[in-house]
């Protein structure tokens, strides 16, 4: 009995609440499925770098789009949590690698620390009544705030045990010794697997983390606590009279949110052992809410694919000249004045229409 | 002597903290209040006001009319953006704040694209006068007196114009200003107009005191939209002084006893409090205590 | 012994700049059904969200089956058995029906079984539409008994009815009736309030009438027709 249970649940990964539910899409899924998994084997070393560092990008645009597509909360400072899970990690990492030998600890700080201010934040926020706008700005100035103190940092008493923080050169970077911070590293027993930036099993962590990311928010959303999530977006005193504690929902879910970002945090710190305090900055703010605005926020699929390709687009607009930022500022105007929401939900809603008058 | 040089430092400060904040709000807060939306390329227009006097300047015209001209210049510049984007999103909150952040990142990149990453910085005019072994600028003094006539004249115009009572009815009910036949697409524009005139006034007011670039007015964003927030809506002169005397003067105390960093965030810590404690802003909270 | 399930004593708020419920005291006893009527402004809305808990009494206690639940949010006012049908339709326009009548089950309903609970629900308001429609594009009426059959799904004890009829026909207004007091003879304690004079007429039910946040007279409709103060607070209306 219990296992057409968990049989019935699993269908929700092909719920309504998100886009693609046929086989169109599953046929679609595998074929980029099949890709990834044979990249490393096509693809250059330095191909493969720039591909595991946008696929890094994918678990911000999941929390933006989490947060905001799915129950309403826009925050323009999730990369906050992405720079807190980061520098963590990168700080424990540091102290503790000689010791442990691992990255562990780390990692498992990297995940709480944000998560904790989340739940501080949070509870402020939304325990306050605090409307959409006010959660926006005030996050991003919170996070200003983190890339003010963090510029600050470069002189010689800024050492949090071993780690420097650097100032605007970057955490682990002081004068002539380098302690950076390290890449993840795993244990057990006497089996040790690291997992630089450049590698191949870097590379394969952070697809199959995303696969398995994207699998299990399709469950959350499509599961009864989505749904509520969903009429909060909606309707959020229309919900509460329906006795559902609205606040807690939110909390909860930005909380998920901040865990989400600081995975992009953590593997951003693996591939490259560096960050610094402009992560956050306007800057690095404003991309995920670009990502998931153009592709379109109410649904994980386009989210996940607008944080992957424009993130490699723009790297590639990088590559060609000064035009970069410009053109995505365009591109994102654009798109919310004539598809507002979401490139990628637009055609898809184009397209079944078609399907549907065949 | 040394004590009164402090005091005089420490009002001195504070006085130019308030100004600071009342320029970088006033014309984010009567945007916000009139049409609900949060301009997010606030910035960029006080860059606008900012790059139209420094040119002007460097082409011969008096100080005083560039700074002038930057106000206009940013103003006609708001008309036409309100035109050509805002108005598509009001209502829609959250979509308007990603476009203006949208809006925000083509003009702050197209100015660095164009004028390159730093233009002439204007001298500061007025010179300095002196209290004991310290010296202040006579400029930020007389930004604080403008600031105060300045927020006297907006409210003059919102209070005593035809404009302005047109605004205040569209303001409180659109509905019914629009049935008692006001324009309103009108107003919206010229409410815009007005405000972003005021950035563009405020950005050239600034450039005499500080470096100008593509990222000027970003700089003077967040403060200017704590203040709105924390200062509220529900009356926007009433608001943005409160606002802003009370959170430069956590500021103030903070700096003055401690040092920059920590000025800046006790301010951002008394703001989150307060707006925790008054969700709506300082101005709600004093329109419920007066009924 | 009848018990009261919901008891106001001494209640007083003010809203907007006015005293929009003035010394109140009101009850209502278990498996009632009660018409609430008044003027404009007399402060009938304001009452049920006070009831809810989205609108806080500057004094004066709310008591649910003998307890006050004036420190209770809302939301564990409405897990308690309160439902509510607002004044102006609040269903998810944007979602479909299914999902409108989803958020409103009660957590204990299962997965699987909920799609059978929301027909069964659409059943017993007499609802002719899909599960997956969107539920902006039902007609007026229909979004109201939607909204009410939201309310319903809780399996609320005492059930709030702010205008419940606005904008239907006289056919649908009817039907309403019939639902309201089949509802009622299910055990559900029902108020209700409303401007059109056909429906309460159908009702047949006590009418408490408020002027000006306080009560100006219970009773029959008939007793209410003849009371004179009733008539000059209405002053031409109806």
């Amino acid at each position: 009995m219990s296992q057409i249970k968990i049989l019935r649940s699993l269908s929700n990964i092909n719920g309504k609440n998100d886009l693609g539910n046929n086989y169109i899409f599953w046929f679609f899924f595998f074929l980029l499925l099949l890709l990834g998994l044979f990249s490393p084997l096509i693809l250059s070393r330095y191909q493969l770098l720039n591909l595991s560092n946008h696929i890094t990008n994918i678990f911000l645009g999941l929390s933006l789009c989490l947060i905001w597509g799915y129950c309403g909360i826009l925050s323009l400072g999730q990369s906050l949590f992405l720079g807190l899970g980061g520098y963590t990690y990168g700080i424990v990492g540091i102290n503790l690698i000689e010791t442990h030998g691992n990255t562990h600890v780390a990692l498992l700080m990297g995940i709480i620390v944000p998560i904790f201010t989340a739940f501080v934040l949070g509870y402020l926020m939304f325990f306050a009544r605090l409307k959409g706008v006010y959660v926006a700005i005030l996050m991003l100035v919170v996070s200003l705030l983190f890339e003010t103190f963090l510029n600050q940092t470069a002189g010689p008493g800024w050492f949090v045990g071993e780690a420097h923080l650097g100032g605007n050169n970057g955490l682990g970077r002081f004068s002539g010794v380098i302690r950076e911070p390290p890449s993840l590293i795993f244990s057990f027993r006497e089996n040790t697997i690291e997992f630089v930036g450049s590698s191949i099993q870097f590379y394969y962590l952070c697809f199959g983390l995303a696969l398995i990311t994207f699998l299990a928010l399709r469950l959350l959303v499509n599961s009864s606590f989505g749904y509520k999530m969903i009429a909060i977006r909606e309707d959020i005193d229309r919900t509460e009279a329906l006795g559902h504690n609205i606040k807690l929902i939110q909390l909860i879910i930005f909380c998920v949110g901040a865990g989400l970002a600081s995975m992009s945090g953590i593997l951003y710190v693996s591939w490259g052992n560096f960050i610094t305090p402009d992560t956050f900055g306007v800057y690095n703010n404003i991309l995920p809410v670009i990502w998931v605005a153009v592709a379109g926020r109410k649904s994980l699929t386009a989210a996940l694919l607008g944080s992957f390709f424009i993130s490699w687009i723009s790297q590639w607009l990088n590559e060609q000249g000064d035009y970069a930022l410009v053109a995505l500022g365009a591109i994102l105007l654009s798109s919310m004045l004539f598809a507002p929401e979401g490139v990628i939900v637009k055609i898809t809603q184009k397209f079944s229409v078609k399907l549907s008058k065949q | 002597m040394h004590s009164l040089s402090s005091f005089v430092g420490l009002i001195y400060q504070y006085a130019d903290t308030v100004s600071f904040l009342i320029l970088s709000a006033i014309g984010l807060i009567i945007i916000f209040g009139m049409m609900g939306v949060i301009n997010l390329a606030h910035g960029e227009m006080m860059m606008v006001g900012a790059y139209t006097t420094s040119f002007a300047y460097y082409s011969g015209i008096p100080l005083i009319i560039s700074v002038i001209l930057g106000g206009l210049v940013t103003s006609v510049f708001g008309i036409l953006l309100e035109r050509l984007i805002i108005r598509r999103f009001y209502g829609q909150l959250l979509s308007s704040l990603v476009a203006t952040w949208g809006l925000s990142l083509l003009l702050s990149q197209g100015a660095l694209l164009a004028f390159g990453p730093q233009i002439k910085t204007v001298p500061t005019p007025m010179g300095s006068f002196s209290v004991g072994e310290l010296s202040f600028s006579n400029y930020r003094v007389f930004l604080f007196i403008f600031s105060i006539f300045l927020i006297i004249g907006v409210w003059s115009i919102f209070n005593w114009t035809r404009f302005g009572l047109q605004a205040r009815a569209t303001m409180e009910n659109p509905k019914m200003a629009k049935a008692l036949g006001v324009n309103t697409h009108r107003i919206y524009a010229l409410t815009f107009g007005l405000g972003a005139g005021l950035a563009g006034i405020a950005g050239g007011l600034f450039a005499l005191t500080a470096t100008i670039g593509p990222f000027y007015g970003q700089s003077y964003t967040p403060q200017a939209f704590i203040t709105v927030v924390v200062g509220g809506i529900a009356n926007i002169f009433s608001g943005l002084i409160a606002s802003a005397f009370s959170l430069a003067a956590v500021k103030t105390a903070f700096v003055f006893q401690y040092n920059i960093l920590i000025g800046h965030v006790s301010m951002l810590i008394i703001a989150i409090i307060s707006i925790r404690m008054m969700p709506e802003g300082i101005s709600q909270w004093l329109e419920q205590r007066k009924s | 012994m009848e018990s009261y399930i919901l008891e106001i004593k001494n209640l007083s708020c003010f809203f907007g700049g006015v005293k929009a419920i003035d010394n109140v005291d009101f009850s209502v006893k278990s498996n009632e059904l009660r018409c609430i009527i008044g003027p404009n402004g007399a402060g009938k809305s304001t009452l049920f969200k006070i009831i809810l808990g989205t609108v806080k009494p500057k004094s004066g206690s709310v008591l649910f089956y003998g307890k006050d639940i004036k420190k209770n949010p809302t939301y564990k006012r409405v897990r308690s058995g309160i439902g509510v049908k607002f004044q102006n339709i609040s269903i998810y326009n944007d979602l479909t029906v299914e999902h409108n009548i989803r958020v409103s089950l009660p957590d204990y309903i299962n997965q699987n079984d909920i799609k059978s609970e929301g027909q069964k629900i659409l059943n017993r308001l007499g609802l002719q539409v899909k599960l997956s429609d969107r539920a902006g594009s039902l007609s007026h009426g229909h979004k109201q008994w939607l909204s009410i059959g939201m309310a319903l799904a809780m399996e609320p004890k005492l059930l709030l009815l702010d205008e419940p009829t606005a904008g239907m026909g006289s056919e649908e207004t009817i039907l309403t009736a019939e639902l309201v007091k089949s509802l009622n003879s299910e055990g559900v304690t029902i108020l209700v309030i409303e401007h059109d004079m056909a429906f309460v007429r159908e009702l047949k039910a006590p009418i408490t009438v408020l002027h000006l946040g306080k009560i100006l007279a219970e009773g029959t409709l008939k007793d209410i027709e003849k009371n004179s103060n009733v008539r000059n607070a209405y002053l031409g209306n109806n």
